[in-house]
């Protein structure tokens, strides 16, 4: 089973970079909880060790099992979800945690990810006839997105709702959709944003989306981790404060900033070139993932490779968007650089995947030829 | 499309026939946001960034005032008299807190404060509250040990009055937060309240001072240190006869003054009853005043040494000028002036000795009015001293024309005229000083921390009242009240040449206008030695039961201060007892009357056998010294 020219082909320098930046998410948390005992950064310590096995162990995974396996693995995400409305704690309104036991809690809705986008891919894969899709070609991948979606909207959890719909929506949009289907699903969003915006909505997400367009309206409020974000960032200026001398980090001003706001400690200690340096390392890690979706030698493992690249992106787009006060705040994690388990273990697990992708590209593509 | 060699590896992937301009596509559109977002953050960082800065800096930092340490009060000896300790104030944020009933609950019981009144002032919203200023060291340690959230403590410094009640009124108090309320601490608190220090304190997002992290902008600098007049040893002296000899008399309050003649510095000020600066709370609000300084009684009889002082001044008179007394009776207009005791013709000196009213009178009429009242004013009678203390009052002195029919009668013996005793040592110092009316001090000199003088006192002649031989004359006449036959002959102090004067006032009832009938203030004023004077001394007692006459009541009071502090002074006796120095014959007598002669005389004796006298030594004639002991020898003779 094992081959060892699937060593000599495995992508160091895309494994460096990811490692990389889980380091610069490690030395950051370091900083951001020395204060409070480090005990964030030892359990994020044992995760990162946990992620880089499961990396390594799935790129040697041949992926053709996983599609063999991606309903199973999709219909245990939705179970999980199902036993967090069920058994979860709520955490400031939403039960989207599962504990087990005293040190451990996991988010389903974070682990949901991978296996949607392992649904959808199997979906193509099995699908013969080739893009642009019409809507009733995609009914299947629809209710597989659908299903999440309406679990995660009974947390209910706004950000990974919008973040799933992303995630999954650029995926089917790339891959090939009718105009008219596109058109369609245009006016559906924007028709059901108001009745969502007036009955679905909760108040405290409304108020994150008003003081989203005015932050200084409540600074003390619901505004209040945005303008300490962008004073942490601010302050940052062009070179940082340094290591462990981000005084807004430091202080605790940002509330969570272990977690969603991790990128506001780095921009405050690092700078302006700290936090750019990383973003760009984000940036060529998904344009890796990108460039292997069109080496993949398959559609299910292109599609794989599209799904995960959409993860990292919008992610990161969001989170960052979130922290600089592009974008309001959204409960999005930082994927590599965010405290948290089920978010660390659900990157690295794509990580994972990409590299069993790149690994395969070029031996077994030469073998197709022959044939 | 297979030419290229991308799109022969993409040309594997079946249904996918253009996907490279997507995947270019797509790469430009996350390049733009990424660029988007990488833009916004330039903006922050580098474009916006001092609004952000400043931001920050507004809600890292804290500007917290660093109070300073508050100067000393130290007697003339250099005596500690109010110093500071660090004691722990505790406070208390009530957002940090979960149970807020239960809480002052637990706290109530540590703090022996009722739990209503503590969950009160938790309730007031506030983020920060004292609950308890300068806590005691124990109580602090208990709450400590028991470690409650949202309890915290900071150091506060706390005065303190080591000796208790000792010249409490002249010291006065501060309040919780240092700053002056009575006596030296108000008067002087510009000097010993030091000025504050700046610093800046590093605070996290709860409002929590980090003290850690704090940047010291100015140091704050201690008071300085005040150095009185007054000698505690002194002041401890005087407190004691006074308390001593009002609580002898029953009496309702007591006020002493004793002050150094030549310069107005004054060495003790009391007021009976006490108060101790360390316990505020316990004290009634009358015993915090200076009385002294304060409080304004009619004088009576005292006054007179000050009208012959007058009389003498202007030539007048004479102190053997010779009045008659009218057998202790005599109208005047419509009214009736009394002596205690009836006499017939007295001169000047005679009239002082035994106090005679219907004299004083007369004295008075031959002054005139106008005169009197400008010697009086002269004297410093209706006007403050401008003593460095606060709350002076003026005492009250009608003008002349003002005085009505039998106003210059009264105020010839000190009637319907008010003045302080502080007004009165001054006064008398001047006809003790040889005529200078001097400006009476308590604060010798002002120090800093390294002991470099900013400020000190010199003694302030306010003016020359009367001449130098005025000022002898009157002495002489004064020294006449302290011998036999006289009304200050209680205050007379063995070894010691003295002048003074009695005064026995009744105290007027403000809602008939006339007195009180069973109402006096005794009191005595004197200065010694006569001869060289060293301290003048103003003793007064309000309402004594036993006794309405200063000579019964305050003389004893004079006698004791004066005999203790001219002793600790070291001032050697040099006086009548010069006769009596002499070895007088003591051959025959017996035992018994040895005995009383050396105790009268003040002589130790050492007594040999029993019997009459046979042998003496030294000698009749011989000089006997300070530390002679006469050895006398008895046999019995039939």
């Amino acid at each position: 089973m094992f081959d060892r020219r699937l060593l000599k082909n495995f992508d160091w320098l895309f494994f460096f970079i990811v490692i990389l930046i889980c380091i610069i998410g490690l030395v950051n948390l370091f900083s951001a909880s020395y204060q409070t005992g480090l005990s964030v950064f030892k359990k994020q310590l044992v995760w990162f060790t946990l992620g880089v096995v499961v990396a390594a162990c799935i790129s040697f995974f041949d992926h053709r099992s996983l599609e063999r396996y991606s309903h199973h693995i999709y219909v245990f995400s939705v179970l999980l979800l199902i036993a967090a409305l069920i058994f979860g704690k709520e955490v400031s309104g939403s039960k989207s945690w599962i504990s087990l036991g005293e040190h451990i809690t996991i988010q389903p809705s974070e682990l949901a990810k991978i296996p949607l986008i392992l649904a959808i891919a199997k979906f193509y894969q099995n699908d013969f006839e080739g893009g642009p899709y019409g809507i009733r070609d995609l009914i299947k991948p629809i209710f597989f997105i659908l299903l999440p979606l309406a679990l995660v909207m009974l947390q209910p959890d706004l950000g990974t709702i919008l973040i799933i719909l992303l995630i999954s929506g650029s995926l089917v949009i790339f891959i090939g959709l009718k105009i008219k289907s596109f058109a369609l699903l245009l006016i559906l969003i924007i028709g059901l944003s108001f009745p969502t915006w007036h009955y679905f909505l909760k108040g405290y997400q409304k108020e994150r989306i008003e003081t989203f367009l005015d932050p200084s309206r409540d600074p003390l409020g619901s505004g209040y981790n945005a303008l300490q974000s962008q004073i942490a960032v601010g302050s940052g200026k062009f070179f940082g404060k340094g290591f462990k001398q981000g005084s807004q980090a430091q202080l605790r001003f940002v509330p969570e900033q272990h977690t969603d706001f991790i990128y506001s400690v780095l921009a405050e200690e690092w700078g302006f070139i700290g936090g750019f340096f990383t973003l760009l390392l984000y940036f060529i890690v998904i344009l890796w993932i990108l460039d292997t979706a069109s080496l993949a030698k398959d559609r299910f493992s292109m599609v794989l490779s599209l799904g995960i690249a959409s993860i990292f992106f919008w992610h990161t787009l969001i989170n960052v968007g979130m922290v600089t006060g592009l974008l309001p705040v959204m409960g999005v994690p930082l994927p590599l650089l965010s405290y948290g388990g089920s978010s660390l273990i659900t990157a690295m697990l794509g990580v994972g995947i990409v590299l069993g992708i790149r690994m395969r590209k070029f031996p077994i593509a030469k073998e197709e030829i022959a044939l | 499309m297979k030419k290229t060699k991308n799109s022969k590896r993409i040309s594997l992937v079946r249904g996918l026939e253009k996907p490279v301009w997507k995947v270019r596509l797509i790469g430009g559109l996350i390049l733009v946001l990424f660029a988007a977002v990488s833009l916004k953050a330039l903006e922050l960082q580098v474009l916006n960034r001092d609004k952000a800065l400043d931001l920050a800096r507004k809600q890292h930092w804290k500007k917290l005032t660093l109070l300073p340490r508050r100067g000393k009060i130290l007697d003339s000896k250099k005596k500690e008299l109010a110093v500071n300790i660090e004691a722990e104030s505790i406070y208390v944020r009530p957002r940090n807190i979960l149970d807020l009933p239960d809480f002052s609950n637990k706290l109530s019981k540590h703090l022996n404060m009722p739990q209503k009144q503590i969950l009160a002032m938790l309730l007031t919203g506030k983020p920060f509250i004292w609950v308890k200023r300068v806590a005691k060291p124990e109580v602090v340690a208990e709450i400590k040990k028991a470690n409650f959230e949202g309890v915290g403590f900071i150091e506060e410094p706390k005065r303190v009055y080591p000796n208790s009640y000792l010249a409490g009124q002249i010291l006065g108090f501060t309040d919780i937060d240092s700053k002056g309320i009575e006596g030296i601490e108000y008067y002087h608190d510009d000097f010993l309240a030091g000025t504050p220090g700046k610093i800046i304190v590093q605070k996290d997002a709860r409002g929590k001072e980090i003290i850690s992290n704090s940047v010291v902008v100015e140091e704050s600098k201690t008071g300085f240190d005040i150095f009185l007049t007054i000698d505690s040893q002194i002041q401890y002296i005087v407190e004691k006869e006074l308390k001593e000899g009002v609580e002898k008399s029953s009496a309702d309050k007591g006020i002493a003054v004793l002050m150094k003649s030549e310069t107005g510095e004054l060495l003790a000020m009391a007021s009976y009853p006490f108060f101790d600066p360390n316990k505020i709370d316990r004290n009634s609000q009358e015993n915090r005043k200076n009385l002294p300084m304060w409080y304004s009684f009619e004088p009576g009889s005292i006054m007179k040494g000050f009208l012959a002082a007058a009389a003498l001044e202007e030539k007048k008179v004479t102190s053997n000028s010779r009045f008659n007394c009218e057998n202790g009776r005599r109208k005047v207009g419509s009214s009736i002036i009394n002596d205690v005791h009836p006499y017939g013709i007295l001169s000047l000196s005679e009239i002082i000795k035994v106090s005679s009213n219907i004299c004083a009178s007369k004295i008075a009429e031959t002054l005139g009015k106008d005169r009197l009242y400008e010697h009086l004013k002269g004297f410093g009678f209706g006007e403050k001293t401008g003593i460095d203390l606060p709350g002076e009052s003026s005492g009250r002195l009608r003008n002349s024309k003002d005085w009505g029919a039998i106003g210059l009668a009264t105020i010839s013996f000190g009637q319907g005229i008010s003045v302080t005793a502080l007004q009165l040592a001054t006064a008398l110092s001047a006809i003790a000083n040889g005529g200078y009316l001097m400006r009476p001090y308590v604060v010798e000199k002002i120090t800093d921390l390294d002991g470099r003088v900013i400020q000190e006192k010199k003694p302030e002649v306010v003016r020359r009242v009367i001449s130098y031989d005025t000022a002898e004359e009157v002495t002489k006449i004064l020294e006449g009240v302290m011998t036999k036959g006289g009304t200050g002959n209680r205050a007379s102090i063995q070894g010691y040449r003295s002048a003074g004067k009695t005064g026995t006032a009744q105290v007027p009832n403000p809602e008939t206008g006339g007195y009180f009938p069973d109402r006096h203030i005794a009191s005595f004023i004197g200065f010694a030695p006569a001869d060289d004077p060293e301290m003048t001394l103003v003793v007064a007692v309000e309402n004594p039961k036993t006794s309405p006459y200063g000579g019964v009541v305050a003389a004893p009071i004079f006698k004791g201060i004066m005999e203790k502090v001219l002793f600790y002074l070291g001032i050697p006796p040099k006086t009548t007892f010069a006769q009596s120095r002499f070895m007088p014959n003591l051959m025959g007598m017996s035992s018994r009357d040895v005995l009383r002669w050396a105790e009268k005389e003040g002589i130790e004796v050492n007594l040999k056998g029993t019997g009459s006298v046979i042998h003496q030594k030294p000698q009749e004639g011989e000089i006997i010294k300070e530390d002679t002991v006469c050895l006398i020898e008895l046999r019995q003779t039939i």
